[in-house]
């Protein structure tokens, strides 16, 4: 297989949610190689191993993200593209922790999010806002809306929840989806925060 | 448009679902209708939160892959310096028990060759090695995961021997399918268990393309058994297993090639 075709074919399973997406972020994780070059870059400017194994994570993270909203289509090779995606997140939390970096990579990358101590903040304040909506909704309501996100079929939803069957699910995933839409109005902060 | 359209026209939107102009025209009408807005704004913050919740869970999910990672190699590690340690001992030892050794294996090998009338071979060494696993994928509360008809028959099929039936059930599942490649899995084994080693092969391989770690070390295995069955030359899938102390069929995988 061409590395063309693999490109293709990872990111398609990643648009076609469900068990594809898992498997292709699996491969993806399983690629040591990359892994190493990550943690060698990270290691190489002013990171430790550990630091190197999370930019490898959030790289993947941002990566899965693009695919599915459609930044990323395939076009270039899948490996040089979640590579710059890790050393562009590297080099800004350097810039933002304010340490040196000597390296003259400078490229932008603009579907990446540039964390300053300010947006850091922000985002803190996001996450804590929205770990306490998430977290009035039952971890059922959880599964059954993370899974519909991400494309999974409803008969799967169904069996993976233990509901009866796919028009339960799809019954259940309406009523969940109300109250996370309920839940999200009463926090009129997090309606700015996340403008 | 009604409620409901609008509610669906948002939902696409958010899930890239529309065509182009129909995005052009759905932008267009949020920008002249407040109350669509009103609507679309809250639907948006739904998805965000979804991404959010997303995002949470795929770090959690790598964490626990790394955190397994390091477990094994950590492991392994310890096998490492325990079998060095093991191994300068013994260095002393091995020229007192070199002729010893020597010996033994003479006198093995004229045991093997007059003695043994049944040494095994191709699919005779593989059956000794083969066992049919348990052929259900259930979740941690004993319900079915796959309601996918076919996949269930043709398991159940599996599970009550009858090959031929599970063969035909299987092998209707679509390559654009949700279950292509499970079903891949229990076809080898209906494969293998008809005898059809090639077919068997092909099959495991397909499920091995995949990746899917859930079934990989069971796929490794036993397309290592259907090629010793096809008496093909098997050094490669074998060294696969071997060079994984940490797999599921290492001590099966050492049996096999004392006996290869």
């Amino acid at each position: 297989m061409t590395a063309v075709t693999l490109n293709n074919e990872l990111v398609n399973q990643i648009k076609l949610g469900g068990l594809n997406r898992q498997r292709a972020i699996a491969q993806i994780y399983q690629d040591k190689r990359l892994k190493k070059q990550v943690v060698d870059f990270v290691h190489k400017n002013s990171g430790s191993k550990e630091d190197g194994i999370d930019i490898f994570h959030e790289g993947i993270i941002a990566f899965d993200e693009n695919v599915r909203k459609e930044k990323y289509r395939g076009e270039g090779d899948l490996k040089g593209y979640l590579y710059s995606i890790c050393r562009f997140i590297w080099l800004n939390r350097l810039k933002r922790d304010r340490r040196m970096v000597y390296t003259s990579e400078n490229e932008q990358l603009d579907d990446i999010i540039y964390d300053t101590p300010e947006t850091k903040s922000l985002k803190d304040e996001q996450k804590h806002l929205l770990d306490q909506v998430l977290g009035q909704l039952s971890e059922k309501c959880q599964k059954i809306l993370e899974m519909w996100k991400l494309s999974y079929r409803m008969e799967e939803i169904a069996t993976q929840v233990g509901l009866k069957d796919a028009g339960v699910a799809r019954r259940q995933r309406y009523k969940c989806y109300q109250k996370l839409i309920q839940f999200l109005d009463e926090k009129p902060t997090l309606k700015n925060l996340l403008k | 448009m009604y409620p409901n359209q609008d509610i669906e026209q948002i939902e696409k939107y958010l899930t890239n679902q529309l065509s182009e102009s129909e995005k052009i025209a759905f932008e267009g009408r949020l920008e002249k209708d407040e109350v669509l807005r009103a609507t679309y704004s809250k639907h948006e913050l739904a998805h965000k939160a979804l991404d959010y919740l997303i995002t949470k869970n795929l770090k959690q999910q790598l964490m626990e892959l790394e955190a397994a990672d390091e477990e094994q190699v950590e492991e392994a590690d310890q096998d490492n310096i325990i079998s060095i340690n093991r191994k300068k001992n013994k260095t002393r030892r091995l020229r007192w028990i070199g002729l010893a050794a020597t010996f033994a294996l003479l006198v093995s090998f004229v045991f093997l060759n007059y003695f043994n009338q049944s040494s095994l071979t191709g699919p005779a060494l593989a059956n000794s090695l083969y066992q049919l696993p348990e052929a259900s994928i259930r979740a941690a509360d004993g319900n079915p995961i796959y309601p996918e008809v076919l996949l269930e028959e043709g398991i159940q099929a599996l599970n009550n021997r009858d090959y031929a039936k599970a063969i035909d059930q299987l092998t209707q599942i679509p390559e654009d399918g949700a279950y292509f490649y499970e079903a891949q899995y229990f076809l080898g084994h209906a494969y293998y268990n008809s005898d059809q080693f090639a077919d068997a092969l092909k099959a495991f391989d397909i499920m091995i393309s995949s990746d899917d770690f859930r079934f990989l070390p069971d796929a490794n295995w036993f397309a290592l058994l259907s090629c010793v069955a096809l008496e093909n030359d098997c050094q490669n899938r074998l060294n696969t297993i071997l060079n994984n102390p940490k797999h599921k069929y290492y001590n099966a995988a050492l049996k096999l090639k004392r006996q290869l």
